[in-house]
């Protein structure tokens, strides 16, 4: 029975078991930071890219053979159609469902809760997400919350979730927060009004249907939110100290690509090359962080989001100089090559001067792509850093950031950002 | 949240977890639940076995009980009517021992009884009644059992059922159906002998009046001439008088007493002479059949009674199949009466009997007549065409020689009488007739009867033949007379029905006194006289009431003969 079920285990986990042997001859920089004795995971879930992804959502329903299905999504992406469309094929297969729509930006504990407490009384079997971050967070919420029988509250950090959620089918309508791939869960705690993440590969979706056709109903802001939102998620993850050769490939195709594209999907948000290429993007570095995690520009921009409900995505396009900043020295070798993905001529320049250009390249994006206010535009004040601070210095994320940060750097980084 | 610890092992295992190889960093997956549920499948097998083999034990004992019991278990569908299941001693109730035969309520009774087994069917079905008493169950072999029904309405998986138990009740039925007719036998066997009581009681008194009016009307007929008007009446009363005394000789008949002519006999000659004398008057659209198969058929009978029988019996079974093709089969036959049959038949003893059966295929007897069959005077014939008198005759004849007659009946399918006459095992000499002797001599003889008419009519009667006649009224007289001059006396005629002494005891008291001397005792019947007991007494001859003057002169001739 034991050697049958190593053999489930084995075929059911898709691991990635990646050794380097450091050889003398082995050309190239970066490598020689990896330990050839370190074991390396790589996990995502199924997923399905390009136009028309969405449409085959009735066949993977059918396929699980469930009772009920619950589509979890939010007002926006009803507005915008996507919901109607996924119902339509739901529909076609028979099996009943029923919606919860009371998702808002920074989903809520209380909102997975009320979702969770639906899912139950109407008897679902598996959960559809159909929208942005939040929607999707706030399905793997209701999920877990499901089958475990617990507040959501309880899952705060890492590997906390004992059982799966039910199956979870993701349909992205942004390209950015990569929730469908990930192994994160951002909930906001109401009370204590702080995010809280939630890590764990029970997380991970069954299966994701990344169709660029759906973020063609996006705003320029959103587009240009959610593109410095992915583009932070590569930059993290590359310079994360639990980056592996598998994540570093997927992100610096991530930062070649939003470099390229996020601009111009900006100004033609129905142009389909453009959106195919930041939803590639935002996938890749989904893959990327979901295994080498974050870092500091993500702790602190949870920070925000809990203690004033700030949007995600411009928090994190905000903050990203800074941290970069913050950050260099401790990863130089790394924030070169993230410079030259962003199409930096670093030829013959020092770490100052590539550092700099580095930085002057995201502001640069951030600004050409219509993300212009600073925080204090967002109604941050300094009275709140330390509180702000304290917060993003107990976020899980600061654990992967390759500079190990203090409160008071924290707090700097927070001024500046002003 | 836990804040990230100075301490570096912390955050190297957080950062581990992270990365995916914390000590529960799976990746999704159900696994886990799966694992749970392969586990609680199998302790649900567990239990399952546990359960099964607890259900089997219970069935087993379930199935011991349901098989082991005497009565018949079933279950039958109340909308097909199917009997769904049924125990062993169901099967073997209905003759089969297939477990799986498809059996219906239609097919497990007899055709004509099924609107009645529907009704009643129904009627459990609805809980209206518990039990049916009495249904006919038709057998695989197809001999029917009368069962009792128990049955009860019981739901199974919404499906409606009668649970019922048939009970055996084929040989209690019978036992009653014995018991009552044993009754009614014992009962036909009181009347019949309450009958003949109050004819024979009849025909004594009648046949002394009629002895008185017959010699008086003899006497009359020789006091007078040939052709005077008076003579002519007293010859007319004389054979109203012959017809009478047929009258009463049939009613003594009827009540067995009489002890005509009983000598040892073979049977079977009887019964084929009787055969053949009535096949010349029956109709030619009637064919006999005989069947002799008896060994033994001597008896001590009286054989014109007998061949009376076969001939009384052939006619009614030729009358029965008038205007119609028939057969009468007559099968003489040697049945030996055991214990067991005797105690059903109450009117027959334990021996060899010889049994003549006469059937017919005739119109047979109604239930509602056939016990009344054998009284006299009952008659199914228009009135004038027969007496009523044929089958208690007969009845009073086979009753007369120790046996017993019964008949078996169904309307439209004919009737058999069953006679059964005992026999002995060993052959019997049979003895010679008598011959003729003259009726007239000189002797004097003592006359005794209570009824001083006829001693007088006799005394006259034996005058006339030529005798000298001393008459008296009692048998205490005739022995004061007799003892005076015994030597005197040549013979004795007496009654045997006397007050204070009867003729048997007057008898034996003379033999002590003479016993050379012949006594001839007169007797309307006699139960107790048989002729080895009037031998025994000395009584040389018995005439039976009323007699001719000539039977009377021949029975005085022959007793004068032996002295």
């Amino acid at each position: 029975m034991f050697h049958l079920n190593l053999a489930v285990v084995s075929g059911l986990f898709l691991i990635f078991k990646v050794y380097f042997i450091k050889l003398s001859s082995f050309p190239g920089g970066v490598m020689d930071r990896y330990n050839p004795f370190e074991l390396r995971k790589f996990v995502a879930p199924e997923f399905l890219f390009g136009s028309g992804a969405i449409e085959v959502v009735d066949r993977y329903i059918k396929n699980l053979g469930v009772k009920k299905v619950m589509v979890v999504t939010d007002p926006g992406v009803i507005n915008a159609g996507w919901a109607e469309v996924v119902e339509r094929f739901i529909k076609g297969t028979g099996i009943p469902f029923v919606i919860f729509n009371s998702v808002t930006p920074n989903p809520k504990d209380i909102e997975v809760m009320a979702g969770a407490e639906m899912y139950r009384r109407e008897g679902c079997d598996m959960i559809v997400a159909v929208g942005g971050g939040s929607s999707m967070d706030c399905a793997k919420g209701i999920g877990i919350v499901s089958t475990n029988n617990k507040n959501i509250l309880d899952f705060e950090g890492v590997d906390l979730v004992p059982l799966p959620g039910p199956p979870l089918i993701c349909i992205p309508t942004t390209a950015g927060s990569s929730a469908d791939v990930s192994q994160f869960a951002i909930i906001d705690d109401t009370a204590r009004k702080v995010k809280i993440a939630i890590i764990s590969k029970t997380l991970v979706p069954d299966v994701a249907l990344i169709d660029p056709i759906t973020t063609t109903t996006m705003s320029p802001e959103l587009t240009s939110a959610t593109g410095m939102d992915a583009l932070t998620h590569a930059f993290e993850a590359y310079v994360s100290n639990a980056s592996s050769p598998v994540t570093d490939v997927n992100a610096l195709k991530a930062v070649r690509l939003i470099s390229h594209n996020l601009v111009p999907a900006c100004e033609h948000h129905y142009d389909l090359r453009y959106r195919d290429r930041m939803m590639l993007a935002s996938l890749l570095a989904g893959l990327a962080f979901s295994n080498a995690s974050l870092g500091l520009v993500h702790a602190m921009a949870h920070a925000l989001g809990g203690l004033l409900d700030l949007p995600h995505g411009e928090c994190n396009a905000l903050l990203l100089e800074h941290v970069v900043k913050f950050n260099f020295y401790s990863s130089a070798e790394r924030y070169c090559d993230l410079a030259i993905a962003m199409g930096v001529d670093i030829e013959g320049m020092g770490h100052d001067r590539v550092k700099d250009a580095l930085i002057n390249e995201i502001s640069s994006l951030r600004e050409r792509a219509g993300l212009s206010s600073t925080l204090k535009s967002l109604g941050v004040t300094e009275e709140v850093i330390p509180e702000l601070a304290k917060y993003a210095i107990s976020d899980p994320c600061v654990v992967t950031n390759p500079r190990d940060p203090g409160i008071k750097d924290i707090e700097g980084i927070y001024a500046k950002a002003l | 949240m836990q804040k990230p610890s100075d301490n570096q092992n912390e955050k190297d295992n957080l950062r581990k977890k992270i990365i995916g190889l914390g000590d529960c960093s799976l990746r999704k997956s159900y696994y886990t639940q799966l694992q749970d549920q392969v586990d609680n499948l199998e302790r649900s097998r567990e239990d399952l076995v546990e359960a099964i083999k607890r259900a089997e034990t219970s069935e087993n004992l379930l199935r011991a009980l349901f098989d082991n019991t005497i009565d018949g278990i079933v279950l039958a569908d109340v909308e097909s009517k199917k009997l769904t299941t049924m125990n062993r001693a169901m099967l073997s109730l209905l003759g089969t021992d297939d477990p799986e035969a498809d059996l219906y309520v239609d097919d497990i009774h007899p055709e004509d009884k099924l609107p009645y087994v529907h009704t009643q069917f129904s009627r459990l079905a609805e809980g209206k009644i518990k039990l049916v008493r009495n249904i006919p169950l038709k057998r695989r072999d197809g001999s029917v059992l009368y069962v009792d029904i128990s049955g009860t309405p019981i739901l199974i998986n919404g499906r409606k059922y009668i649970s019922a138990v048939f009970r055996d009740m084929t040989e209690p039925r019978r036992a009653a159906i014995e018991k009552s007719e044993l009754e009614s036998r014992i009962y036909q066997m009181q009347k019949m002998e309450a009958i003949g009581t109050l004819a024979g009681g009849v025909a004594h008194d009648f046949n002394n009046i009629l002895t008185a009016i017959m010699g008086l009307a003899e006497l009359s007929v020789r006091a007078t001439t040939q052709g005077e008007p008076v003579r002519r009446y007293t010859e007319q009363i004389l054979a109203s008088c012959h017809r009478a005394r047929d009258l009463v000789s049939q009613l003594l008949s009827i009540s067995y007493k009489s002890e005509k002519q009983q000598e040892p006999v073979k049977l079977i000659p009887v019964i084929k002479d009787g055969i053949g004398l009535i096949r010349a008057t029956l109709p030619s659209t009637v064919e006999i059949r005989t069947e002799i198969e008896a060994e033994f058929d001597y008896a001590t009978a009286d054989s014109t009674q007998i061949s009376r029988i076969v001939m009384n019996l052939c006619t009614n079974a030729a009358q029965s199949m008038r205007n119609m093709q028939g057969e009468i089969i007559i099968n003489v036959s040697n049945s030996f009466v055991d214990d067991k049959y005797a105690s059903s038949h109450p009117d027959l003893k334990k021996g060899l009997y010889l049994l003549l059966k006469v059937a017919d295929n005739g119109s047979g007897i109604e239930p509602a007549i056939i016990e009344r069959i054998f009284e006299p005077f009952f008659t199914t014939k228009e009135r004038g065409k027969g007496t009523g008198l044929g089958l208690a005759v007969i009845h009073g004849i086979v009753k007369n020689h120790g046996g017993s007659i019964y008949v078996h009946s169904k309307p439209g399918e004919g009737s058999t009488f069953e006679v059964y006459l005992p026999v002995s095992e060993y052959k019997n000499e049979v003895t010679v007739n008598e011959t003729e002797i003259p009726v007239t001599g000189h002797a004097l003889i003592l006359l005794v009867d209570d009824e001083e008419m006829l001693t007088e009519v006799n005394g006259s009667i034996l005058e006339t033949l030529g005798y000298s006649v001393t008459a008296c009224s009692s048998g205490a007289e005739a022995l004061r007379i007799f003892s005076d001059k015994p030597e005197a006396v040549d013979l004795v005629i007496t009654d045997m029905t006397m007050p204070g002494m009867t003729g048997l005891d007057l008898a034996s008291e003379i033999k002590k006194i003479k016993p050379g001397i012949p006594v001839i005792l007169c007797t309307g019947f006699s139960e107790q006289l048989t002729k080895e007991k009037a031998e025994e007494t000395g009584i040389c001859d018995i005439v039976m009431k009323p007699f001719t003057a000539a039977e009377l002169g021949h029975a005085v001739q022959r007793g004068l003969m032996r002295s």
